[in-house]
C-alpha cells in the first residue's frame, strides 16, 4: 500500500536541505548550524527533534485498510510496517540518540510544531521502529525526485485468507485525516499495488525501449541502403 | 687567444658644438649607456619569481586572470546562504586543482629562465663585463660587432675593413669600410688612441641600414661621416685582422635593434574563438538564468506561495520578485560549469604536451649539429596547422651560403654532372695531383681534367681567365695553404675552381697577378680592371703575359656578353646559350666568358683616352662606362661557368609539397633580384610553367603606382604566375592594390627589403588577409619578420642566435618546416579542435541536466547530481580521458600526413572548430542532457523499486543520472578518439572504475558516521544500482544519446566523405600511393641565370693598391 502526493515539491532545494543528518544519526550536535531553519528551536530555546522542513511536514495520516468478508463483517487486512525502508537506511543512516530509554533519550527537545506527538512516540508497540527508526519516518525522510511521488506506506501481510494477495471483494480504507493538501493545491492518494521484476507499474521504460529499438533498426536500413548504393560510386582519394 | 689584436677606447670628451637638427650622440652617452652604473652590470633578467616571492606574485598574477577572477566572484556568491545552491567546495576544490597546474607549470618556466638567464649572462661576461672593465673591444676577424661602431683604424692598409653583412641584410658580398685618413693614421698604437678625444655629432638613432650622416670633431677640424666609416652591429669582420672603433649607438639604437621590431605577445585563432564562445556561452549562462528566474517569480506566486505551509520563508525575502532575483544568482552558480574552470588549463597542458612531442621528434633533430628542435613558445601549436602564408629568409634559411663550382661549357662541350639526382654514385675526380687544391672542392666529371692534361688550350684559356679576371685577395700562410680573400662567394667559388684545375692564382700586386699554370709560376701584368658593376653585369681585366701579347678576359651576364661578341662566333654563341639554358633550368648562376686579344698600340690608344676619361670630373662613371664599352666588344667566347649556390638539404622538395598544401610562398630577402630569382628557379617556387612574371622594379612612386595599376588589370585573366618586387616598391603608399595583386600570385620574392620592411609585408599581409602566416629565418635580419608573423622560426645552428631568440620555434633545416607543419602542426589542430568540440559538448550535457530539473523543482536550484559528483567529475571522472584525447589523438599517422598535401587544407580553411561546429557541439551537449534527464524522469515518474521500495527518491535519481552521465561521456570519447593507445585505453576505463571506486566510497557507511552532514547519499549506490530497472535507463539513456551521432557520422562519411576518410578508406583497398613530387627539368622559354653577388669598386681598389699588402709585408 502506498501513499501518493501530487504537486508536493520535496525536491524544492530548500527543502530538500533542512535536515540535520548527524541529528538523526543520534549525535548530539548543534542544530543551530544545520540547515533546519526555521524549524529548528522554538522560541523558547527548546531544540526541535527531528528537525528541519522535511521533518516538519512528515505525512501523517493513518491509514487502515479493511476486507470485507461479507456485507455486514469487515476484518482489518494485516498490514506490516516494518521492512518498508532501505536496510541501509534503517540501520546506518538514522539511529536513536543512546540513553536508558528513549523518552529520556529524547529530553529536552521538542516535536516539530506540525506533529502531534513526539518522535519517541511514534510506534509505541515496537521498540524497534520508534523514534528516528520509525519506518515511516525514515520513508519520509527520503525525499522524492518530482513533486509526484508515491511512498511505501505498509506491505501485506501474507497470512490466513491473504496468503495470496487480497482476494476480490470489497474492501474500505478507515484515514485518519491528518495531513492537509488542499492548501498548497495538492491531492493524495492511496495506492494499493503489486510489484514485478522491474519495479511498479511504470510503462514508460517500455515504451521507449520499443520506440527506441524500432527507431535504430529503421535508422539501421535506411544507413545500410545509403551505404550499398554509394559503394558503386568509387570514392577513393584523389591527390 | 691571448693576441690582443685590437684595443677600443671610448672618447672621453664632450662635445659642446651641435648641427642644429642632428641630435648629439657624444661618445659619452655610449659610455653611459654601456657603463652608467657604478660597475658595469649588463645581466638580463627575464625570470619572474624566486622562492619567496613565487606564492604571492603568482596568486596575485593568476586572480588577474579573468577567468579565474570570475571563479573567485562565484565563490564569494556561493558564501552567501541565500543564493548558495551548491556548497564551497565545489568551486574551491577544482580552483585548487587548476591553481596549482598552472604554478607548478610556472614554476617549470621560471626554472627554465632562470637557466637561461645564467647562461646569457655567463656568456655576456666574457665578452662584454671584460670589454667594460678594461675599456677594451677584441674586434677580431670573424667576430661579430656589438655596437655600432665609427671605424677608426684597421689592421688593413688605408684604414680598409671588409664586412659581411649577411646578418644586417642577407647579402652575400663582402663590403669595405674605411676609416677616414686622419684616424686610421692612429694604427695599432695604444698610446694615442689612448689619447684619441674625437666627438661625433650625427643624425638620431634610426632603422636605415645604409645611411648614416654625422660629423666627427677632433683637433678642431671637422671631418664629415657617412655609412663608410660605420660598422654596424651585427656585421663581421672578414679578412681583416684588427680593428678600432668608436661606439656611436650601443643596445638598443643601434640599426640592427631599431630594426628587430617589437616584441608582441601572440594568440592563436583559436585562443580568440575560444574567448569569443566562452563569451557566448556565458551569454547563454545568463540567459538560462534569466528563464528559470522568471519561472522561480512565477513559481514562487502561483504555487510556491500555497506551499508555505511546509516551506518558510524567511521575513526578508518574502516577494517572488526577489525570490527571481536569488534564483537567478543561484543557478548562475550551478550552471557555471559550462564555462568549465579546466578549459583553459588544459588547453595549456595539451599545447605544452605537444610542444614536448615536438621537442622530442628524432625526426626533427639534426644529427650533424647535434641539435633537436626546440619549441619556444609553447601556445601557437595549433595555429602550425593552419598556416597559409610562409614568408621565409633566402640567405642561410633557404640557401646554405655556399657557392659550388658545378659545371661549365667550355668552347661547346659541356663538363660536369649534377651529383644531385643521379642516384648512382659517382666517384668525385682525384685533384691529389695539386698539393695546392682545396680539399673541399668536389667535381664530378673526369673528361674535364683529362682535357687539362691534354693541354686543350681553350680549355687552359678558360682557367687562365678565371685565375686572372676576378678581385680575389689571396695570403700565402705557410707553404701550400693558400688562402683566397673573396669579395663574394661566386667568385670564390670560380677561382678556387680554377686552383684545382691547376690554374692557381698566387698573389697580386697592383700591377701584376702571378699564377701557377699547370706547376709553372707565370707573372701577368695587369693593365687594367674594368669593375662590374649592375649595369654593366660584367667585369673585365687587361693583362699583359710575359711574353708581351695583351689580352682582354671578360666575364659576365650571358645576355650582355653575347651582344659584344665578335660575329665569328654565332655558331658557338648558340651551342653555350643552349648549354646555359640547361644549366639556368637547374638553378644554376651561369656566367659566360670571353677574351679578346688586344694589339698593343690599340690598348695604348684606349688607354689614353681612359685615362682622360678618369680624370673628367662630371658624370665620370657614364664616361667610363662607355670607355670600357668601347673596348670589350668583339670578344671571342670561351664559355660559360655554372655555380651552384647550394640550397640547404631537401628545400626543393619542401617548398613543392608546401605548394601542394595550399600554401603560399614568399621570399623575402635583401639580396640582389638576380640572386633572388636565380634562388627562386632552383628551388622551383618559380617555373617556367608560370606564365607571368611580373617584376616591379620602379624606383619612384609613380613608377611603382603605374606597374601596380597595370599589374591590377592584367592579372583577372591569368591564374599561375609569380611576381618579384623591389623594396622600394614597398616605400610606395600602395597597400591594398599590393596586397591584392602579390596574394593572387603563386608565389611573391621581395628583394632588397630591409628587415624593417620584411615585417611590414608580414603585417600588410597580416592586415588584408585573415591568414595565418609564417616567418621562417636565421639571421638577425629577420627577427622583426619573426616577431610580427603568426609564428615565427628560427633556423638554429648558425652563427649568431638572434633570430632564434626572437622566434616560437627552432630546428636546424629548413626541410623540417614540413614536418612541423603537416605532422605536428596538423595533429595539433586536429587534435585541439576535436578536444574542444568534446569539452563544449560534455559541459553542455553535464549543466543543462540543472536545466531541465529546474522545471520539475519549483526552479529552486536544486542540483540534479551530489555536490560531490558536481565537484569531481570535470577534474576527475572525465577530465584525464578527453586530455589523453586530445594529447595523443591522429586521424592519420606521420607518413601519410607528410605525403598527402592535401590534408592540410582543412586547417587552413579553418573546418575542424569553427562557430557551426561549435553550434552542433553545443546541439549535441543539449540533446545529451535533455536524454539524460527526461528518460529517468520518465522511467522514474510515480514508481517503485523492483522491491516496492524507494527508487523515485531524489538521491537515487541523482545516481542514476550520474552513472548514465559518466557512462555516455565515455562512450562518446571511444567513439571519438580514433587512435587508440594505452594511455587512451586506460583513461577511459580507469575513469570508469575510478568513477564507481568513489561512488561506493562516498556512499559507504563509514564516511557517512564520520561526516554525516557531507555524505548524506549512504547506501544509494547499493540500493540503486542493484535495481535492474536502474540498469535498463542506464542502457537505454547511453544509446539514446550516442545513436544519433553515430549515424550522423556513418551518414557523412557516406554522403559527404572528408579527405581524410577517402584517404583511410583508400589505405584500406589499395597499398599506399608513391609519394610524388612534382620537378620540373624542362623549360620552355629563354632564361638568364645570370645572378652574381658582387659589389662594384674592388678593382678600383686593387689597382690604386690600398688594399694591398701581402707584397709589402
Amino acid at each position: 500500500m502506498y501513499y501518493r502526493l501530487q504537486n508536493f515539491y520535496q525536491n524544492h532545494r530548500r527543502y530538500v536541505l533542512s535536515r540535520s543528518d548527524a541529528q538523526l544519526l543520534g549525535q548530539d550536535v548543534n542544530i543551530q548550524n544545520s540547515n533546519c531553519e526555521p524549524f529548528t528551536t522554538y522560541p523558547n530555546g527548546t531544540p526541535v527533534a527531528p528537525c528541519g522542513a522535511i521533518a516538519n511536514s512528515m505525512f501523517n495520516d493513518s491509514i487502515q485498510l479493511f476486507y470485507y468478508l461479507n456485507s455486514s463483517t469487515a476484518i482489518e487486512v494485516p498490514l506490516l510496517k516494518n521492512g518498508n525502508s532501505w536496510w541501509s537506511d534503517k540501520n546506518v543512516k538514522f539511529r536513536n540518540p543512546t540513553s536508558y530509554n528513549l523518552s529520556s533519550a529524547f529530553a529536552g527537545t521538542t516535536r516539530p510544531p506540525y506533529w502531534q506527538k513526539p518522535a519517541y512516540l511514534l510506534d509505541e508497540e515496537d521498540e524497534r521502529n520508534n523514534g528516528y527508526i520509525n519506518d515511516d519516518f525514515i520513508i519520509w525522510m527520503r525525499v522524492s525526485a518530482f513533486p509526484t511521488f508515491r511512498n511505501l506506506y505498509r506491505r501485506l501481510s501474507h497470512t490466513n485468507q491473504f496468503a495470496d494477495g487480497l482476494p476480490a471483494g470489497n474492501y474500505t480504507f478507515h484515514i485518519t485525516y491528518n495531513f492537509p493538501v488542499t492548501k498548497f493545491k495538492g491531492q493524495k492518494q492511496v495506492v494499493l499495488s503489486t510489484i514485478t521484476w522491474s519495479g511498479g507499474s511504470n510503462l514508460f521504460l517500455g515504451i521507449a525501449y520499443t520506440v527506441s529499438g524500432a527507431v535504430i533498426v529503421l535508422a539501421g536500413f535506411i544507413i545500410t541502403a545509403i551505404h550499398l548504393k554509394l559503394r558503386k560510386k568509387k570514392t577513393y582519394f584523389q591527390r | 687567444p691571448g693576441r690582443v689584436d685590437g684595443l677600443f677606447r671610448q672618447g672621453e670628451e664632450e662635445v659642446d658644438q651641435e648641427v642644429p637638427g642632428l641630435r648629439g650622440a657624444t661618445d659619452r652617452e655610449c659610455v653611459q649607456k654601456e657603463d652608467g652604473c657604478e660597475e658595469p652590470n649588463n645581466r638580463i633578467k627575464t625570470s619572474k619569481y624566486n622562492i619567496l616571492t613565487f606564492l604571492p606574485v603568482n596568486l596575485f598574477e593568476q586572480f588577474q586572470r579573468v577567468a579565474n577572477a570570475y571563479f573567485l566572484f562565484l565563490l564569494i556568491l556561493q558564501l552567501i546562504p541565500e543564493i548558495s545552491s551548491l556548497s564551497w567546495f565545489t568551486t574551491i576544490v577544482p580552483l585548487m586543482v587548476v591553481f596549482t597546474i598552472t604554478a607548478v607549470k610556472d614554476v617549470t618556466d621560471d626554472c627554465f629562465r632562470h637557466k637561461s638567464d645564467n647562461q646569457v649572462n655567463n656568456r655576456q661576461a666574457e665578452v662584454l663585463i671584460d670589454a667594460l672593465r678594461d675599456d677594451r673591444i677584441y674586434l677580431t676577424s670573424l667576430f661579430f660587432s656589438q655596437a655600432d661602431l665609427l671605424l677608426l683604424s684597421s689592421s688593413e692598409p688605408h684604414g680598409l675593413c671588409y664586412i659581411e653583412t649577411a646578418e644586417l641584410d642577407g647579402e652575400t658580398n663582402l663590403k669595405v669600410r674605411q676609416a677616414l685618413p686622419v684616424t686610421s693614421e692612429l694604427g695599432a698604437d695604444i698610446r694615442r688612441l689612448a689619447e684619441f678625444d674625437g666627438g661625433v655629432v650625427c643624425e638620431p638613432p634610426n632603422n636605415k641600414l645604409d645611411k648614416f650622416t654625422g660629423v666627427l670633431f677632433w683637433k678642431n677640424n671637422r671631418y664629415s661621416l657617412n655609412n663608410e666609416q660605420m660598422l654596424l652591429r651585427g656585421c663581421v669582420l672578414r679578412n681583416t685582422g684588427w680593428c678600432f672603433g668608436m661606439v656611436i649607438f650601443a643596445g638598443p639604437d643601434t640599426k640592427l635593434m631599431q630594426n628587430s621590431g617589437r616584441t608582441k605577445f601572440k594568440r592563436t585563432s583559436i585562443d580568440r574563438l575560444m574567448n569569443t564562445l566562452v563569451l557566448w556561452i556565458f551569454g547563454f549562462l545568463v540567459c538560462m538564468g534569466i528563464i528559470l528566474a522568471i519561472g522561480n517569480s512565477i513559481w514562487e506566486q502561483q504555487v510556491g506561495a500555497h506551499f508555505r505551509i511546509y516551506l518558510y520563508w524567511s521575513e526578508v525575502v518574502n516577494s517572488s520578485v526577489f525570490s527571481g532575483f536569488l534564483t537567478f544568482w543561484s543557478y548562475i552558480i550551478i550552471l557555471n560549469s559550462v564555462v568549465p574552470i579546466s578549459l583553459y588549463v588544459s588547453v595549456e597542458v595539451i599545447r605544452l604536451g605537444h610542444s614536448y612531442f615536438i621537442n622530442w621528434d628524432r625526426k626533427m633533430y639534426y644529427p650533424k649539429k647535434d641539435i633537436p628542435a626546440e619549441v619556444r613558445t609553447t601556445t601557437l601549436n595549433e595555429e602550425l596547422g593552419q598556416v597559409e602564408y610562409i614568408f621565409s629568409d633566402k640567405t642561410g634559411t633557404i640557401t646554405q651560403n655556399i657557392m659550388t663550382f658545378n659545371k661549365c661549357s667550355i668552347n661547346g662541350k659541356t663538363y660536369g654532372k649534377s651529383n644531385n639526382y643521379s642516384r648512382t654514385k659517382t666517384v668525385p675526380v682525384d685533384f691529389s695531383f695539386n698539393p695546392l687544391a682545396d680539399r673541399k672542392f668536389q667535381f664530378y666529371d673526369h673528361s674535364l681534367i683529362e682535357s687539362i692534361k691534354l693541354g686543350d688550350s681553350m680549355v687552359h684559356e678558360f682557367f687562365r681567365l678565371l685565375s686572372l679576371c676576378h678581385t680575389v685577395m689571396s695570403e700565402e700562410k705557410n707553404a701550400g695553404e693558400l688562402i683566397y680573400q673573396v669579395q663574394s662567394p661566386d667568385e670564390g667559388a670560380l677561382v678556387t675552381a680554377a686552383r684545382n684545375f691547376g690554374f692557381i692564382f698566387k698573389s697580386r700586386t697592383p700591377e701584376t697577378i702571378t699564377v701557377e699554370e699547370m706547376g709553372k709560376l707565370v707573372t701577368y701584368q695587369l693593365l687594367a680592371i674594368l669593375d662590374f658593376n649592375n649595369i654593366r653585369k660584367r667585369m673585365s681585366v687587361i693583362v699583359q703575359t710575359p711574353d708581351g701579347q695583351i689580352k682582354l678576359y671578360c666575364k659576365g651576364a650571358d645576355t650582355v656578353l653575347f651582344e659584344r661578341l665578335h660575329p665569328s662566333n654565332e655558331e658557338l654563341m648558340y651551342l653555350t646559350s643552349d648549354h646555359l639554358e640547361e644549366f639556368a633550368g637547374e638553378g644554376l648562376r651561369t656566367l659566360a666568358l670571353a677574351y679578346k686579344s688586344l694589339t698593343e698600340e690599340h690598348f695604348k690608344e684606349w688607354f689614353k683616352i681612359l685615362q682622360e676619361e678618369n680624370t673628367s670630373l662630371d658624370s665620370r662613371n657614364e664616361h667610363l662606362a662607355a670607355a670600357y664599352e668601347e673596348i670589350e666588344k668583339d670578344m671571342m667566347l670561351l664559355g660559360a661557368t655554372a655555380v651552384e649556390d647550394k640550397l640547404q638539404e631537401g628545400v626543393t622538395e619542401t617548398i613543392a609539397s608546401l605548394s601542394l598544401a595550399n600554401i603560399k610562398i614568399w621570399v623575402l630577402t635583401g639580396d640582389k633580384q638576380e640572386t633572388a630569382m636565380n634562388i627562386g628557379y632552383s628551388c622551383h617556387m618559380l617555373t617556367d610553367t608560370m606564365n607571368e612574371i611580373f617584376i616591379v622594379t620602379g624606383h619612384t612612386v609613380m613608377e611603382v603606382c603605374q606597374e601596380v595599376a597595370m599589374l591590377v588589370c592584367i592579372h583577372k585573366k591569368n591564374k599561375e604566375e609569380y611576381f618579384v618586387l623591389q623594396a622600394h616598391a614597398l616605400e610606395a603608399d600602395l597597400e591594398n592594390e599590393f596586397v591584392e595583386v602579390a596574394c593572387m600570385c603563386q608565389t611573391v620574392i621581395c628583394c632588397r627589403v630591409t628587415p624593417c620592411q620584411k615585417a611590414q609585408v608580414v603585417e600588410l599581409v597580416k592586415k588584408h588577409r585573415k591568414a595565418v602566416t609564417l616567418a621562417i629565418g636565421d639571421g638577425a635580419n629577420d627577427i622583426s619578420m619573426i616577431k610580427s608573423a603568426h609564428i615565427g622560426i628560427g633556423i638554429s645552428g648558425e652563427e649568431g642566435m638572434q633570430a632564434v631568440l626572437a622566434s616560437d620555434y627552432s630546428f636546424a633545416q629548413f626541410r623540417y618546416l614540413k614536418r612541423l607543419l603537416f605532422v605536428h602542426g596538423r595533429w595539433s589542430y586536429f587534435r585541439m579542435c576535436k578536444f574542444l568540440c568534446y569539452f563544449f559538448y560534455k559541459n553542455f550535457s553535464f549543466t543543462l541536466v540543472h536545466f531541465w530539473f529546474g522545471f520539475f523543482c519549483g526552479f529552486s536550484a536544486q542540483t540534479v547530481y551530489d555536490q560531490w559528483f558536481i565537484t569531481l567529475f570535470n577534474i576527475v571522472y572525465a577530465s584525464l580521458p578527453v586530455l589523453a584525447m586530445g594529447l595523443f589523438d591522429q586521424d592519420v599517422n606521420d607518413e601519410n600526413s607528410m605525403d598527402y598535401a592535401k590534408l592540410y587544407e582543412p586547417g587552413q580553411l579553418n573546418l575542424l572548430f569553427n562557430k557551426h561546429t561549435f553550434f552542433i557541439c553545443i546541439a549535441h551537449g543539449v540533446y545529451t542532457s535533455f536524454a539524460l534527464f527526461f528518460i529517468p524522469y520518465g522511467a522514474f515518474y510515480n514508481t517503485a523499486g523492483e522491491d516496492g521500495k524507494h527508487i523515485a527518491d531524489y538521491q537515487s535519481f541523482a545516481v542514476t543520472v550520474a552513472t548514465s552521465l559518466v557512462i555516455v561521456v565515455s562512450v562518446q570519447i571511444a567513439l571519438d578518439t580514433s587512435y587508440w593507445t594505452a594511455i587512451n585505453r586506460f583513461f577511459v576505463l580507469g575513469s570508469i572504475a575510478v568513477y564507481f571506486a568513489i561512488l561506493f566510497a562516498m556512499h559507504s557507511d563509514g564516511i557517512f558516521v564520520i561526516f554525516p552532514n557531507h555524505f548524506p547519499f549512504v547506501g544509494n549506490a547499493r540500493n540503486s544500482l542493484s535495481q535492474i530497472s536502474v540498469w535498463l535507463v542506464i542502457l537505454l539513456t547511453t544509446v539514446v544519446s550516442v545513436m544519433p551521432v553515430i549515424t550522423f557520422r556513418f551518414l557523412k562519411e557516406d554522403l559527404n566523405p572528408t579527405i581524410t576518410d577517402q584517404l583511410q578508406k583508400s589505405r584500406r583497398k589499395q597499398k599506399p600511393l608513391q609519394n610524388y613530387i612534382p620537378r620540373v627539368y624542362r623549360r620552355n622559354s629563354r632564361r638568364s641565370a645570370y645572378a652574381f653577388s658582387h659589389q662594384e669598386g674592388f678593382g678600383e681598389l686593387i689597382t690604386s693598391g690600398k688594399n694591398i699588402n701581402a707584397v709589402k709585408n
